[in-house]
């Protein structure tokens, strides 16, 4: 599953997040393997 | 990056990014390199990346962070400024720090709390008190222009929010650049082409230390309910929020916004093969489609 359809699964907005991957940051269509720990970082700020 | 049909390495993202402020310094005519550049830094992402962009780039860029003084148990102005000095310590650039409490006694949450204004929130006086002491500092230490971290994001959130109550002197007066006037200093935002992606991106990748958390009192906050809704469009068409951006700054430019007399002049031209009306002086959209459709026939 990429992590594209990942967050889409989830219900997350791919556009309002980062995605990393022991510390890297991954691409919308980077596929992800069982036992993965993805960290989402929110990109929106601001009031 | 899907917008720009971009993908880049960390090495080659982290030159890109400065590469394109300065085209967009240049484009807008921002500032030079001969003129003092007074950054507003909140520890936050965008305003510290700026902040190290003008310092890579080599423009004369000093910092100016203010003490909001809003905690709301998570230290949060306490802690934005200790990361902003630490930025500036690192690098060792210049840092003006204004704390409101002591300038003006009572900290934001409190000034709006005495004054009334602002529903309950505190987020329009600190809105105003940020206006007023930044422009009042870029004056008086005589700064030539006073830059802020505005991201696209930020500038189609306001740009969506003031379409959609049609707040026409708030859209005349949106852009890269507010020129110095009657006692206000130059305002520009040379960040206003990139997404708030990109830049949460730049400021991973080169290692800079901002604060995660957002402003407690953000919470619930309209611009970021129109960020989402953006962000929702932007992922089933990517471009969208650069689209909606750039041909509102062309209509602006062309003084195509709110002049009734442009609207008649839409109506004014029929096509000249149909006879049908039509917004350009040429074949209308329809005859342009049949045209092609036959060209496309004839060559086949």
């Amino acid at each position: 599953m990429t992590l594209l359809s990942a967050l889409q699964k989830i219900s997350v907005i791919p556009e309002s997040v980062i995605a990393t991957r022991d510390g890297e940051m991954i691409l919308d269509d980077e596929i992800l393997r069982d036992g993965d720990v993805v960290k989402l970082i929110a990109v929106i700020s601001g009031g | 990056m899907r917008q720009h049909k971009l993908a880049l390495c960390k090495e080659h993202y982290l030159e890109w990014v400065p590469e394109q402020t300065e085209r967009f310094i240049k484009k807008y005519e921002m500032f030079t390199h001969a003129e003092k550049i007074l950054v507003a830094v909140s520890g936050g992402k965008d305003s510290l990346a700026l902040w190290d962009i003008l310092q890579r780039l080599g423009y004369q860029a000093d910092g100016l962070y203010l003490g909001l003084g809003i905690d709301e148990g998570i230290n949060y102005s306490h802690e934005s400024q200790r990361l902003t000095e630490k930025f500036a310590a690192e690098r060792g650039l210049k840092l003006h720090v204004v704390d409101i409490e002591k300038e003006y006694g009572q900290p934001i949450p409190v000034l709006a709390e005495i004054s009334h204004r602002g529903y309950g929130k505190p987020c329009a006086v600190c809105g105003l008190a940020k206006r007023h002491e930044m422009n009042r500092m870029a004056r008086d230490l005589g700064y030539d222009v006073l830059a802020t971290g505005h991201n696209l994001d930020d500038e189609a959130a306001v740009l969506f929010g003031n379409t959609l109550s049609w707040s026409s002197e708030y859209l005349l007066r949106q852009g890269p650049v507010l020129p110095a006037s009657d006692g206000l200093a130059r305002k520009v935002k040379p960040l206003c082409r990139f997404y708030e992606r990109e830049m949460t991106a730049y400021s991973l990748a080169r290692g800079i230390e901002y604060i995660y958390e957002e402003c407690p009192f953000a919470e619930g906050a309209q611009s970021i309910y129109y960020k989402e809704l953006l962000n929702q469009l932007e992922t089933t068409r990517p471009g969208a929020k650069l689209t909606f951006y750039l041909r509102f700054l062309e209509a602006r430019k062309r003084g195509d916004l709110f002049v009734e007399q442009n609207v008649e002049r839409a109506h004014l031209h029929s096509c000249p093969k149909c006879g049908q009306p039509t917004s350009t002086e040429d074949l209308c959209s329809f005859c342009r489609m049949i045209d092609k459709v036959q060209n496309i026939a004839v060559t086949e």
